[in-house]
């Protein structure tokens, strides 16, 4: 599963920065940040990323998961940090579908 | 020629919706139906049996239309019910599925459908208001209240909506001869009428028309906007 999803992940980043300037790429790294002083992202775009990412699941994997749940964003440690930690949030979340 | 455009049109079953429906298929474009009960099928017109507030149903139904057509021009969220009473003879259960239906309703396919026209640089939201909701009408405090909600929805979804290309309006129809005003007392829906500056029922075409309008490449900067009939 984990490889499936950092496939996905990547194809995501790609059909996002598939409308982006070249010096606006979101480099697929999973250091990449998406919150923060230090990300290219604005709001809107990080909404983008975010709408991408779950119609990769759904397209892949056929499960709708939604992301910025509530549960999302009462964590402690935002899970939109990086592009690691949404991968790793990610993996949580269809790991506890599968445990019912 | 154009390519046609792909509209879905909710509670496309009957009354306006229905019109509606059959007005854009007439003009050749693509048009998708749902309503919860199932309904004849006619060229460029499907129609698919669903509640608007069955998260997962509407998913499916976007995803069939992806698949089926990689993407959506235009969404009309016609589908709405109303229960006309006095508040103290209301019961919760009448007040919830009002709220479902015409809020729930009405956000859950505006979500879907900006979710897949974003990614076509854009696309046409049109919601339903009433005239009840700035009449601020008696016995309808539930359905007018619902409105108001769709208007402030429609408000918000066109500057949440408006860098991605899509625009949000509304259209508040005055009384029309649907089922939805059959139960309604005749002197009742000729002091609405009365309360107009157009002082007529409205047909399906003034409804129409003001789709029509909305939907216009031409309209792009027509967005967050309420348009009601007969001058209220």
């Amino acid at each position: 599963m984990e490889e499936k999803v950092e496939k996905l992940m990547r194809d995501a980043v790609a059909e996002f920065n598939a409308d982006r300037p070249s010096d606006q790429q979101l480099n697929d790294d999973t250091l990449t940040p998406l919150i923060g002083k230090s990300t290219l992202l604005d709001s809107l775009d990080l909404v983008r990323l975010i709408v991408a990412v779950e119609e990769q699941i759904q397209d892949t994997l056929d499960i709708r998961l939604t992301l910025a749940d509530e549960r999302a964003m009462s964590e402690s440690s935002s899970p939109f940090r990086t592009l690691g930690s949404l991968q790793d949030y990610i993996l949580q979340r269809l790991s506890e579908q599968d445990d019912g | 020629m154009a390519e046609p455009r792909v509209i879905l049109v909710t509670g496309a079953r009957k009354g306006i919706g229905n019109s509606l429906a059959r007005h854009y298929a007439g003009l050749g474009d693509r048009v998708i139906g749902c309503s919860r009960k199932p309904a004849d099928e006619y060229e460029n017109y499907r129609h698919l049996c669903l509640d608007v507030c069955d998260e997962t149903a509407v998913g499916e139904l976007f995803s069939e239309i992806k698949s089926t057509h990689g993407r959506i021009d235009a969404l009309i969220n016609n589908a709405g019910i109303a229960a006309m009473n006095h508040a103290l003879l209301t019961p919760l259960d009448t007040a919830r599925r009002i709220l479902d239906t015409n809020v729930i309703g009405t956000f859950l396919f505006a979500r879907e459908a900006a979710r897949l026209m974003m990614k076509n640089g854009g696309g046409r939201i049109v919601n339903f208001t009433t005239v009840a909701t700035p009449l601020r009408l008696e016995g309808e405090a539930i359905y007018a209240s619902s409105k108001a909600a769709v208007e402030n929805l429609t408000r918000i979804l066109a500057r949440e909506f408006g860098e991605m290309g899509i625009t949000v309006n509304a259209i508040g129809p005055s009384p029309v001869r649907t089922d939805l005003v059959r139960n309604v007392p005749e002197e009742k829906l000729q002091s609405l009428i009365d309360r107009q500056a157009v002082k007529r029922f409205a047909e399906t075409a003034d409804i129409t028309n003001v789709v029509d309008f909305f939907l216009r490449p031409e309209s792009a900067m027509i967005t967050g906007q309420v348009v009601y009939l007969g001058g209220v």
